[in-house]
């Protein structure tokens, strides 16, 4: 049964889209985790690179690297990725669990440190033969230098990491040394803070905020380490997941992006709950907006808002995350189609809607999760034709969801599933920009695919 | 007896009480003279800049200025009542007031519209004038005091408790930047923030720190202090403070709170976060979270229709601070050691010259580390620390004194039964004994007396022995001491502890008062005078009670006391005086009576010393028939 192509051979693009080649409904309808290394015990390196920007330019950055080249990868697709990365390497852990990273400076010319918000590290220079220093908030290693860094995360949560040391602490995370930490609740359920927590959530995504300015990036690849103030500093590159529009929905561990693993395109079937850990590891604050539904705030900094201690329930419902530099928020995004007033399915003529207790499609429905009361409704416009409209990428010519149109040659492409694309975006406009190019910046987005396409 | 173990809290809080008023000044004044004054301040760098500062006033008349030096941010101001009433000098070369964000606008004392402003650019104050030309503007939010030693007074109603920031409330794009700007605080109650809410307890405290954050400009504090300012539309700070200071590699770590306690670990720190800057900034807390209770002092809470249900405080590392916040944090470290508290912003360093090769900014701007000491050993857990605490070993759970012993480690009396559980902790009964079982052991018991009986008559010159009984009288020799009307008797010895024999030589100032028996547990004073031993004038009876209306007879009238001195003894029958009366006996008295139907009714007999006293039985006079 084919659900997810009306014209079965327009396969456009598929890798652009980083999205992974349609499988038959049936298949497992997998869910996404945040993609990263696990363990109780991580390697890292700090080291020099450069990043290439969409527009053609390049920026010295100073990353964080895993130094078991993916050893401990959550995906199969981190295999063997060893390179320093911007931002360093999501660490996935467990509450509970004592962590112990080990850090070696192999060429950032700066005495480097790790400090994990939230929590108490113990820092120590464990290797007689490699000495370490004492850094402003803890130790710290210098070229050649290791540390050791010790904690134990007693609070499901997200937190950051993030090197802070030499004369201007603030240097290191504009550089881009910095990562997110991922504490898993211990009873291994498959929520944000534990089990009867109400934070249960099916899809998983990482967005983290950061910012630069590439005048200090060029005194720092020149070597001038004091040729500018920091008081000067002034934001012109924004990033999600280190990456900057489009490249940030070109899929994980892409070769084309070196050393920026990660993508931030988020992937969700209807009324599914998608954790969102919105991390800001910048230095200055960006109103985070996310389109197609209100979000859930559950918790700050690693701590859910809760009235009783046990359930997630003072978190408000809101469009926009005012996400201030170094805060962590966890909060819940669902898409349902409720109220839409037509049928998102109207291609499909013979689709049925058997309603559970909650209004929505049980199991039993073409498309469980449908909202029926809207079953059947017709689509409430005539579309102009095709001649009459410009046409972007992710349009896949039609507007029902699962569904392909008739577009000219060269057009769309960009979404073979017919998909709901939201964008996600810093709503401070000029942050959707690079070098004052739009689109780019933080312009990040959810697609909302078809009940059964596959979401790994 | 009550035992606290909250006396190390106690004390400590009385310490912090007394201490945060020596710091503000006049102790818990709700009145505070302030100065505005131009100052200069030096930088790490050796440069200085301009800036405009609140001066405390050092006399109490601000017709002198204020000699006290300006700090900038400005003298800390406490609340403690429902107003708080800041009396401004202005030293500047322009117009100042002062306004707090959060507080309804200060009365300025002056009726009408026109006297608590707004005031305009012409000078003018009250209701805009729309038809003036120039057009007016805002100058300041409130009354102003004139410039060059002008004094004006606001008084606020601080209605809740919080922290808050006072600041020029004239053309605060200059002012506020120029240092204009303070902390003035509230609490709910001593150590107490804010009070209990709903099903939330209170929130109370230890120690506290003050964070107040703030940026300096230096172009345009010298733009503004040299009169060539126009706008602050590019107001750019370069250097970034934390209490008016930014940090400097080296800089002591925050080891003390405010009035000088020291950080202790486990212990519940307040951080007031403050921000006068003109730029946001996220101080970021290593290490542990804190616990913010309120921001603009309100507390956060969550509500069921109009009813607080319970504070909702927010555990975070972060506290976001936009310009003029302020937020109140509980900090309770976790174990002893440094702790940063940093910028999230990234503005930790003092500035150099970009176009200087050779210089570079140095670590510095809004940098802090909170110092926790450890604390004072308590192995027991009692609360009082080890070198202080005298009973070790205080089982779990169990008040103590300021000496750390709780009452089932005491034995004050070291009869072998611990205070606890002692029924006469401070005398020693160690067979408990309580024969009233009422739970205070006869050794505690205040003595009783029931009665007391001579061997001889209680008249003045005889020598006696008295006994007197009661209960709980203390055999130890010299324990129990008697009075007669209150004359002490020597020789007194105590039989058993319910009978006492004492030898009384009978003076007069002894007659006619109580007898006391006093030991170390109480008095007691007898119901009846020594000197009293005989019952009283009273009549027991009247023979024959029944006479025939004008058959003459003769009455006998039984009772004591009777005055036998003649005419001493009146009668009277229902009132009416009988004369022919014969006393036989200080017992037993005769009166011939010729009755009439009149005196149907109670007899009384009178004496001098006895006073009066009426049968209870009455006298019927039959009619003749």
């Amino acid at each position: 049964m084919n659900l997810t192509y009306k014209q079965p051979g327009r396969l456009l693009a598929v890798l652009l889209t980083g999205l992974v080649l349609a499988l038959p409904w049936g298949q497992a309808n997998a869910q996404h985790d945040i993609r990263g290394i696990t363990g109780d015990t991580f390697n890292l390196y700090a080291f020099p690179f450069s990043m290439n920007l969409p527009e053609g330019s390049s920026l010295q950055m100073w990353g964080f690297g895993d130094i078991d080249a993916g050893a401990g990868a959550t995906h199969a697709e981190g295999d063997g990725y060893n390179l320093p990365q911007y931002p360093g390497p999501t660490l996935v852990v467990t509450e509970d669990v004592p962590v112990t990273i080990n850090l070696t400076n192999s060429g950032v010319p700066q005495p480097v440190s790790i400090v994990v918000t939230g929590h108490n590290v113990n820092a120590a220079c464990t290797m007689p033969e490699n000495l370490c220093s004492d850094g402003l908030l803890t130790k710290a290693a210098n070229v050649g230098e290791k540390v050791t860094y010790t904690f134990t995360p007693t609070e499901p949560g997200t937190y950051i990491y993030h090197s802070m040391d030499g004369s201007n602490p603030g240097l290191h995370v504009e550089m881009g040394l910095l990562g997110v930490l991922i504490v898993r609740p211990s009873d291994a359920s498959r929520t944000a803070y534990g089990n009867d927590t109400g934070t249960d959530y099916e899809q998983e995504f990482l967005s983290l905020l950061t910012e630069v300015d590439p005048e200090i990036h060029l005194q720092m690849e020149r070597g001038h380490v004091t040729h500018f103030t920091n008081s000067d500093r002034f934001a012109k590159v924004w990033f999600v997941n280190g990456r900057v529009f489009p490249d940030l929905f070109q899929g994980n561990y892409n070769e084309l992006f070196p050393h920026q693993p990660y993508e931030s395109l988020a992937q969700a079937h209807p009324g599914e709950r998608v954790l969102v850990r919105q991390v800001n590891a910048g230095q200055d604050s960006h109103p985070f907006h996310f389109h197609g539904e209100n979000l859930r705030f559950i918790g700050r900094d690693g701590r859910k808002l809760s009235s009783d201690g046990v359930v997630a329930d003072l978190g408000r419902s809101d469009n926009t995350i005012n996400s201030a530099p170094k805060q962590a928020i966890d909060a819940i995004w669902t898409w349902t189609g409720k109220d839409l007033g037509w049928d998102i399915y109207g291609h499909d003529t013979t689709h049925v809607c058997n309603a559970g207790p909650d209004g929505f499609g049980d199991a039993t429905s073409t498309y469980p999760g449908e909202y029926c009361p809207d079953h059947g409704k017709a689509f409430p416009v005539t579309l102009p034709g095709t001649q009459d409209l410009s046409l972007g990428g992710w349009w896949s010519g039609s507007p029902f969801l699962g569904d392909n149109g008739d577009l000219p040659p060269g057009e769309g492409g960009l979404n073979p599933y017919g998909g709901y694309f939201f964008v996600w975006h810093s709503h401070a406009e000029k942050e959707l920009t690079t070098f004052d190019i739009f689109p780019g910046g933080s312009l990040g987005a959810v697609v909302v695919l078809p009940p059964g396409t596959p979401i790994e | 007896m009550k035992r606290s173990n909250n006396m190390k809290t106690t004390l400590k809080l009385g310490l912090l009480v007394s201490t945060l008023a020596l710091a503000a000044g006049p102790a818990a004044a709700e009145v505070y003279n302030l100065c505005a004054v131009q100052t200069t301040k030096t930088l790490p760098d050796t440069s200085t800049v301009p800036m405009w500062g609140y001066a405390l006033d050092d006399d109490g008349d601000l017709s002198n200025g204020c000699s006290n030096p300006v700090t900038i941010p400005g003298p800390r101001l406490t609340v403690t009542t429902g107003t708080l009433t800041i009396n401004l000098r202005n030293d500047l070369s322009e117009p100042t007031s002062i306004v707090i964000p959060g507080l309804p606008m200060p009365d300025s004392g002056a009726p009408g519209s026109d006297g608590n402003g707004p005031t305009w650019n012409d000078g003018t104050a009250g209701l805009r004038d729309p038809l003036a030309v120039p057009p007016q503007r805002v100058r300041s939010f409130g009354a102003e005091a004139a410039p060059a030693g002008g004094i004006e007074s606001y008084s606020f109603t601080v209605g809740r408790p919080g922290s808050f920031i006072y600041h020029s409330g004239t053309h605060p794009q200059k002012q506020v930047y120029m240092g204009l700007y303070g902390a003035a605080t509230k609490d709910s109650a001593a150590g107490e923030a804010y009070p209990s809410i709903g099903t939330s307890p209170a929130v109370t405290y230890d120690n506290e720190v003050v964070l107040f954050y703030s940026e300096i400009d230096p172009d345009l504090n010298n733009a503004i202090a040299g009169s060539s300012y126009m706008t602050s539309i590019h107001y750019h700070p370069r250097w970034f403070m934390v209490n008016g200071e930014p940090y400097v590699d080296g800089m002591a770590d925050i080891t003390t709170g405010t009035g000088g306690a020291p950080l202790v670990a486990g212990e519940a720190v307040l951080v007031r976060f403050l921000s006068a800057a003109g730029k946001t900034h996220v101080p970021v807390l290593q290490g542990q979270h804190m616990t913010i209770h309120a921001e603009d002092g309100l507390q956060y809470n969550y509500q069921d229709g109009a009813n607080v249900v319970a504070a909702a405080p927010r555990e975070q590392y972060s506290a976001m601070l936009p310009p003029l916040k302020t937020k109140d944090a509980i900090v309770q470290a976790p174990a002893a050691g440094r702790y940063a508290v940093y910028d999230g912003n990234g503005y930790m360093t003092n500035p150099t010259d970009p176009e200087d090769i050779t210089v570079g900014d140095e670590v510095g701007g809004m940098l802090r580390f909170l110092a926790f000491s450890e604390p004072e050993p308590d192995q027991d857990g009692d609360g009082v620390p080890d070198s202080s605490d005298l009973c070790p070993d205080t089982p779990a759970g169990e008040p103590v004194n300021a000496d750390g012993c709780s009452a089932s480690q005491l034995d004050s009396d070291g009869d072998g039964v611990s205070d606890a559980v002692d029924n006469c902790p401070l005398i020693a009964n160690p067979g408990q004994e309580d024969k009233d079982g009422n739970g205070v052991g006869d050794a505690c018991e205040p003595p009783q007396l029931t009665s007391f009986w001579s061997n001889g008559d209680e008249v003045v010159g005889a020598t006696i022995s008295m006994f007197v009984f009661g209960d709980y009288f203390d055999m130890a020799t010299g324990a129990t001491q008697v009075y007669v009307n209150g004359i002490q008797q020597f020789l007194v010895q105590a039989v058993t502890t319910e009978m006492l024999i004492v030898r009384v030589t009978v003076t007069s100032e002894m007659i006619g008062g109580p007898v006391t028996v006093t030991t170390s547990n109480g008095s007691a004073v007898s119901s009846t005078n020594f000197g009293d031993t005989l019952p009283g004038l009273q009549i027991t009876g009247v023979w024959p009670s029944t006479v025939t209306e004008g058959v003459n007879a003769s009455v006998f009238v039984f009772g004591s006391e009777f005055d036998l001195a003649p005419g001493a003894t009146e009668v009277y029958m229902n009132g009416i005086r009988q004369y022919f009366v014969a006393v036989v006996s200080p017992e037993m008295l005769i009166v011939r009576i010729t009755p009439t139907l009149a005196m149907t009714g109670p007899v009384e007999v009178r004496t001098p010393a006895g006073g009066s006293a009426f049968s209870s039985t009455s006298l019927v006079v039959v009619p003749a028939p």
